[in-house]
């Protein structure tokens, strides 16, 4: 009875290790089966224009069978596309950061690394953009907040604290917290702030050929313009005879094209530049051809 | 009859110890070595090996890789886990370390939270109910999100690791004492880790946490406690800041004494800051380097590609009127993009 049971489990023991041995396939075969399957996976990513996932397939193959022709001759084919493509948008890449087009450069340094992710010089350019994008917006938001800062803390009549913000180039926030200072002309150290400010975004309207502001911000700079100081007068002087030929070069262009347009021009010409003879000259002659061809507008219609 | 009992005992314990070989396959009992691997072939890239007997990608990730975590890379070359016997191919080193591909690149979503209540209702922008709270850990849980934790971070931010997908890392600032009661439970019902930073002069107070609390929290391995300043005030510069002796000044009282705070309370020094506001500056990013803090983090939302600022590390704050739409769009960890 005995026996008979120790056979039983015996036999179910020795079915049991035979089955767990019989269902694998060999190495070899399972190896053979591994690689077809890295094949058909290679070259589908080929297709899609994945170079790089079909490289490590290929690679793959190559871990297990080194002497795999098929998968040598890929890899290096791959390799070499790889290495022009890569080199070429990095290329690209730096050309467009040169020009300043980080945006583009980002796209090209990224199309590097997805071709090729070991790409040290396109990883370190591309972080070095981000960077740069992510401190610009950091800057951006504490200027805002700093202005904020200013208004709500009522301390907008600090002389070190505007001091600060004309280092920085804030001239209008400066401009603006003056409005709100009560006695401002009785603060000499602040006045002299707001001067400068009104002067400095002149000079950059200026540049910008934005004369006609440039003159709102001179003129505005009169109220506190230091005694003895007759550089802003020459200033205005200079802004107001360059703004006056300018309208007065304009009224001339356009006199055989647009009479109205023209007397406009050679008006704003002589509110500039009140003594601008030849510009008043014009105006009288577009005027009175104007007059003229009213007149004979008139004796049409009848 | 002997001789024949003999035999049969010989043959029976040969046999059960080959049974127990082949079924039991326990290689967490002492650390595994390359025997215990059915290593087909190796190269400096890969080793191809067969899957032993309740060994799974997890075991070659840690043996191959040193890490469990990254079997996430062997299923990515290999497909889905199969049987014993199937040939694998484990990457030694990541394959694509930036993990940008031609359709795009991957990032990793930081959800910033503040306060938490047990009500239904919320009473301030910045609070999450506890419903909505489980709801949003429970969609990571069950859609198989890989949450990192913030130290995880720094492997990839140092190129050491490529993104995995549905990657994702929470976070919650300030240290309210509703971290405590309504959060921290509901993270560990679905064992979600989480970074809290606090800021230490906060600690203590009415609505705040108790350093007790941030201790036992910590040692619950589930929720790490990094450094949010001192006293929560920005660190980009101010117009009070009137120079810049005063403003290295203020830098210093936020993030190095507030970090002499956390060591004598609670025995570690931070290695990873929350800027107050989302605010920072170079020269607070270079005063973090000087004191050994790793990654530093805003509140600016956008993506975290392997090529982001790791001092500049972009969060996005959930408010209480975000919906479930809204925060499956948050954790959307792919940034398409055709780079052919």
């Amino acid at each position: 009875m005995m026996a008979i049971q120790y056979r039983t489990i015996l036999f179910a023991l020795v079915v049991m290790v035979l089955q767990a041995c019989s269902t694998l396939p060999s190495n070899q075969e399972a190896g053979a089966s591994f690689i077809e399957e890295h094949k058909a996976k290679a070259i589908t990513a080929q297709n899609n224009q994945q170079i790089a996932q079909a490289l490590i397939h290929w690679q793959i193959i190559v871990a297990l069978d080194p002497a795999d022709n098929q998968a040598n001759t890929a890899i290096k084919t791959l390799q070499a596309d790889i290495d022009t493509q890569s080199s070429s948008f990095y290329s690209k890449g730096r050309s467009s950061q040169r020009a300043g087009n980080e945006q583009q450069a980002k796209t090209w340094y990224l199309k590097t690394l997805s071709l090729d992710p070991s790409h040290e010089e396109a990883m370190t350019q591309l972080k070095s953009i981000q960077s740069k994008i992510d401190r610009k917006i950091q800057d951006a938001k504490s200027d805002k907040e700093n202005s904020a800062y200013l208004a709500k803390s009522g301390v907008n009549d600090n002389y070190e604290e505007w001091q600060i913000l004309l280092q920085k180039g804030q001239y209008q926030d400066i401009i603006d917290a003056a409005r709100d200072v009560q006695n401002l002309q009785s603060k000499p150290k602040l006045t002299e702030v707001v001067y400068i400010s009104h002067i400095k975004l002149a000079d950059l309207l200026i540049k910008k050929g934005q004369l006609e502001k440039a003159l709102i911000e001179l003129n505005s700079a009169k109220s506190f313009q230091p005694a003895g100081d007759t550089s802003l007068d020459k200033t205005i002087s200079i802004t107001n005879k360059t703004l006056g030929d300018r309208y007065y070069s304009e009224g001339t262009q356009l006199i055989k094209l647009d009479l109205d347009k023209a007397i406009a021009s050679f008006q704003k010409a002589l509110i500039y530049s009140p003594n601008n003879t030849q510009a008043q000259s014009q105006l009288d002659k577009a005027q009175k051809m104007q007059e003229n061809l009213k007149k004979i507008e008139r004796m049409n219609a009848k | 009859m002997k001789q024949k009992k003999r035999l049969f005992s010989t043959l029976s314990s040969m046999l059960i110890g080959c049974i127990f070989f082949v079924y039991s396959g326990d290689n967490t009992l002492q650390a595994a070595s390359s025997k215990d691997f059915n290593i087909l072939a190796k190269d400096s890239k890969f080793a191809i090996v067969r899957l032993k007997e309740t060994q799974s990608y997890s075991d070659l990730a840690d043996f191959f890789m040193g890490d469990a975590k990254s079997s996430w890379q062997i299923l990515e070359l290999n497909g889905p886990e199969g049987s014993t016997g199937q040939v694998v191919a484990v990457p030694l080193s990541p394959v694509n370390q930036g993990s940008i591909y031609t359709n795009g690149y991957r990032t990793i979503p930081i959800l910033c939270y503040h306060q938490f209540t047990a009500e239904d209702t919320t009473t301030q922008r910045l609070e999450v109910s506890a419903k909505e709270f489980d709801k949003q850990m429970q969609y990571l849980k069950s859609n198989d999100f890989t949450v990192l934790k913030f130290s995880d971070l720094e492997d990839i931010y140092d190129g050491r690791r490529p993104i995995p997908d549905k990657a994702v890392v929470i976070t919650i600032d300030d240290g309210y004492k509703s971290v405590y009661d309504v959060a921290f439970p509901i993270l560990q019902k679905y064992n979600i880790h989480s970074t809290l930073f606090a800021y230490t002069d906060f600690m203590g107070g009415s609505s705040a946490l108790s350093w007790q609390q941030l201790k036992s929290i910590r040692e619950s391995g589930i929720m790490d406690i990094q450094s949010h300043s001192k006293t929560h005030a920005s660190l980009s510069k101010l117009p009070s800041d009137t120079n810049n002796k005063e403003y290295n000044s203020r830098l210093h009282q936020e993030i190095e004494i507030s970090a002499r705070a956390f060591e004598k309370r609670l025995g570690f020094e931070p290695i990873y800051f929350a800027f107050p506001y989302g605010n920072s500056s170079d020269k607070a990013t270079d005063m973090l380097k000087k004191n050994n803090y790793k990654l530093a983090a805003t509140v600016t939302r956008g993506d975290n590609g392997t090529f982001v600022d790791p001092f500049l590390l972009h969060r996005t704050m959930i408010y209480d009127n975000h919906d479930m739409n809204q925060f499956k769009k948050f954790v959307t960890n792919f940034k398409a993009k055709n780079l052919k």
